[in-house]
């Protein structure tokens, strides 16, 4: 709480006393140049986002920063190009920059090649719409400084084949790297300087790495190196590069050079921030081990920060409070430049490190002084009674059971249930809620959440399925979801039983109408590639799959997503512009597809989605901001043909993740009228109440703690669904 | 307190607080423990039960009766569905009393070895623990904090949460 205190009380003039603790930010407001009075920068750090600094540093003012080399930083302002280093407060001043074609603003990364007291350190900057390096050496000897412009299109052109730009020039191990604009190729950069003259040439070290089977048409690689280390961040975007949608980090073994997929970024950081094709990443230790191993990644407009854990797999969003008033923040930078270490926040530290123990071991003690002889009727039972009675706690019930006592724990040896039958009753069994499912790849494990209870169970994830997936569907127990390079399959985790299905083209949605076991299965699927856009496959019927030409009128294909079976007709939301609805689609001839209605107006400011939930003959629709806020839902009233905007949904719950959305009747009070989402707070699952219009946490019987949006939330990058338990 | 009598064979069960209970030997049959002691010709025309209190036993008691009237599978591979469907809903009815009594009578039918009650009290009570935290089901089931799992132990326990399908 102390750190707070600096953050609004004083204006620095000078470089605040950043803690090596961290990585730094600086925000700045560069449309207050008509009163400098109220120009400030903004000193801040991902890691303790109420800790800033309010500054208005003379150097910086008008002047947008670049980047940081070698505790330097770049700044610019129009044509005029200077670099500082805040430690030492020395200046260098480059001449005006005038290009050629008079674009200025046409500029893109910059890169220090080595510090500037090298006689052979050299400014160099992209160009954004030209195949160009633009560079001036930095030799003080000089008398004067002045900037080159040299294209690199030719070489590029014989190297690659590919007429594109140079971005995300980084050191490595002495060397200079940097890939080509569409993200294909990794070059090396040759830069030698030899008196007057600059040689910067250009050598392909091969292809970078695509993660495919990401389906995400919106990908942008970023080149990072460290020290002795070269990395590959692939990051998927949907919306328009607006919501993170998967991250792959990739480091290239220099012997064999080839790459290879990270896991585990432990105690680094990698941080990226992008705006306007300007990328800047940086990489760094983290002094405390439980902020490591993060990519950070910052928006366009660096307000809104991912953080993907690489080893969990997970994302949180977070925003930053300080930086509101910045409205016109036009560069942002890493600042590089470690300056002394804070060492009150090492004192900080240690303090607390103390009061923690001291709060341990008083707690101890509580539990002893506490612990009253209450009688326990439970302890009375002999073990072979509570054997029995372990029998008929199937799953959930049985670990938690477990878990409860000494002795209870002792009568329950851990079952393994696929080979046991002590599964007495089976059939009258029903869970609360539909779990939460998760594969990780790496860790070969399936986890299963308990949304209601919080508890997590694990199963190993079967030999087939340890490879990359794509889930589509998630019903009566099975998940359909397809392997890379390999057909679709059913999946069901609870029988372990796995089916596959002939194989079919890309297809981007699906949805089936019965269980795989039932003889009634059909599996339909919609894409928006190739001459065809309905793809059918009775499971039970011969093994291939029926297609349907629709014709869109001239238009391009429609995508469909969320189709759910209503009964015999199949409902889809068709680009989020309407609820369309498929009749008698199992009989080619007979078979029609109509709008059923057009998706509401909603109070939505930001990107609107949309997730159409059926239940019981009724369609729903729950219309979300981009970040949580605000929900609303809609019932299409058949008579009218319209949505009517309902405030609550009384008795039903609902879950809702990327590809399905599930509706069922609460089981218990506490689940009515709220909406699950699959992001986590604190380690529990969200969900929202109509009633309070606030997220909450629920931990055991009281919801907890409560949020107006996702941010601070994490969730998933990995595999994931709600499925309905059934061991059928 | 006795049971109406009928021209069979009596069997009189005396309860920890010296309540006497005369019932039908058919009924008494049910438990294997008095069975025992009668074919053993071990027991007297009063069978103490020392540890078994007289709401407990009165309940027995009403179980057994009850199922011994009812037809068993044993007898008549052609049971009446009927018969099953009203055994059914005894026992749903009869299962539905407070946990303390449960556990009683849990501990009297395993005493009086008495298999299909104490499999009904065990359903009983995996039933009422459905859907609960360990800290919800040791506040059921009345745990003494003495007998909980430390907090490692706990975790540990939970991470054993698997299911280990191999």
């Amino acid at each position: 709480m102390e750190q707070k205190q600096f953050c609004c009380d004083s204006v620095y003039d000078q470089l605040p006393p950043l803690s090596t603790n961290y990585s730094w930010f600086v925000a700045q407001n560069l449309n207050a140049e008509d009163n400098t009075n109220t120009e400030v920068q903004i000193f801040f750090t991902l890691q303790d986002p109420l800790s800033h600094y309010r500054c208005r540093i003379t150097e910086l003012l008008g002047k947008r920063v670049r980047g940081c080399f070698y505790g330097w930083v770049i700044l610019s302002n129009d044509l005029m190009w200077s670099l500082w280093n805040p430690t030492t407060s020395k200046i260098i001043r480059l001449p005006p920059l005038i290009l050629k074609d008079g674009d200025s603003s046409s500029i893109g990364e910059c890169f220090l090649s080595c510090p500037p007291n090298d006689p052979s350190s050299i400014l160099l900057l992209t160009r954004l719409d030209d195949t160009t390096f633009v560079f001036s050496k930095l030799d003080r000897k000089r008398k004067r400084l002045r900037w080159t412009e040299m294209s690199y299109a030719k070489q590029l052109m014989n190297l690659t084949g590919e007429d594109g730009l140079i971005r995300n020039l980084t050191h490595c191990n002495g060397k200079v790297y940097a890939i080509t604009m569409a993200g294909q190729y990794l070059v090396q950069v040759g830069i030698v300087v030899r008196d007057r003259e600059v040689v910067i040439s250009l050598s392909p070290l091969g292809i970078l790495p695509r993660p495919s089977f990401l389906y995400c048409p919106n990908q942008i690689s970023f080149l990072k190196g460290s020290f002795t280390e070269l990395f590959i961040i692939v990051i998927g975007f949907k919306d328009m590069y607006e919501i993170v949608s998967s991250v792959h980090l990739f480091k290239l073994d220099m012997t064999s050079m080839t790459w290879e997929e990270i896991e585990d970024l432990k105690d680094k950081i990698v941080t990226i921030e992008y705006e306007r094709f300007c990328y800047s990443v940086s990489y760094s230790s983290a002094v405390a081990s439980e902020l490591g191993g993060y990519i950070h990644i910052l928006d366009k407009k660096g307000k809104i920060i991912n953080s993907y854990h690489v080893k969990e797999k997970t994302i949180t969003l977070s925003s930053m409070p300080c930086l509101a008033e910045t409205n016109h923040v036009s560069a942002w930078s890493m600042l590089e430049c470690r300056l002394e270490a804070d060492n009150e926040d090492l004192i900080q530290k240690e303090e607390d490190k103390v009061k923690d123990i001291g709060l341990r071991s008083v707690k101890d003690d509580e539990v002893e002084f506490n612990s009253t002889p209450d009688e326990s009727h439970l302890l009375n039972l002999p073990m072979h009674i509570l054997e029995m009675i372990m029998e008929f706690c199937v799953g959930i019930e049985y670990l938690k059971f477990r878990a409860t006592c000494k002795r209870c724990h002792l009568a329950a040896p851990l079952i393994k249930w696929k080979n046991e039958a002590p599964v007495k009753r089976l059939h009258t069994y029903s869970l609360v809620s539909p779990w939460h499912i998760v594969f990780d790849k790496h860790q070969r494990i399936i986890t299963l959440t308990d949304p209601v209870f919080g508890d997590k169970y694990f199963i190993k994830t079967p030999q087939q399925l340890i490879c990359n997936l794509r889930m589509y569907n998630s019903k009566y127990g099975w998940l359909l979801m397809q392997v890379e390079g390999g057909p679709l399959v059913f999946y069901n985790p609870f029988t372990s039983d796995i089916r596959e299905l002939p194989l079919v083209g890309y297809l981007e949605s699906i949805c089936f109408s019965a269980p795989p076991t039932s003889s009634d299965c059909m599996v339909v699927g919609f894409t928006s590639y190739g001459n065809w856009h309905v793809y059918i496959h009775f499971v039970a019927r011969e093994p291939s799959w029926h297609r349907i030409f629709l014709d869109f009128g001239g238009d391009a294909p429609f995508s469909y997503s969320f189709p759910t079976f209503n009964g015999r007709d199949l409902y889809a939301l068709c680009k989020d512009v309407s609820v369309d609805v498929f009749t008698d689609i199992d009989n080619e001839d007979f078979f029609f597809w109509d709008v059923v209605v057009y998706t509401p107006t909603s109070c939505c400011a930001s990107l609107g989605q949309y997730f159409p939930v059926v239940f019981d003959q009724h369609l729903l629709l729950v219309v979300m901001g981009k970040f949580g806020e605000p929900i609303e839902v809609f019932e299409y009233i058949d008579y009218t043909k319209e949505w009517e905007k309902i405030d609550d949904i009384g008795s039903l719950t609902i879950y809702i993740c990327d590809t399905t959305c599930i509706c069922i009747e609460a089981k218990i009070p506490k689940m009515e009228n709220k909406i699950y989402f699959p992001r986590l707070h604190s380690g529990n699952i969200v969900f929202y109440s109509l009633e309070t219009q606030r997220y909450h946490t629920s931990n055991g019987e009281n919801a907890q703690e409560n949020f107006g949006d996702f941010f601070g939330m994490k969730h998933d990058l990995t595999p994931q669904q709600w499925i309905e338990p059934s061991w059928s | 307190m006795s049971t109406s009598s009928s021209s069979s064979k009596k069997i009189v069960l005396k309860s920890a607080d010296n309540e006497t209970f005369e019932i039908d030997e058919i009924v008494a049959l049910e438990s294997q423990a008095i069975k025992n002691m009668i074919e053993d010709e071990c027991a007297d025309n009063v069978i103490p039960l020392g540890n078994i209190d007289s709401k407990t036993l009165s309940k027995i008691i009403e179980y057994c009766k009850k199922h011994a009237e009812s037809p068993k599978k044993d007898d008549n591979a052609d049971i009446d569905e009927k018969a099953v469907e009203d055994l059914k809903s005894f026992d749903a009815e009869f299962a539905k009393v407070d946990m303390p009594l449960i556990q009683d009578i849990l501990m009297a039918a395993n005493f009086l070895n008495i298999d299909n009650l104490i499999g009904l009290m065990c359903r009983t009570i995996a039933d009422r623990i459905k859907g609960k935290t360990p800290e919800e089901i040791r506040k059921i089931l009345n745990i003494n904090k003495n007998d909980l799992l430390s907090p490692e132990q706990e975790a540990k326990a939970r991470e054993e949460n698997s299911w280990a399908f191999d």
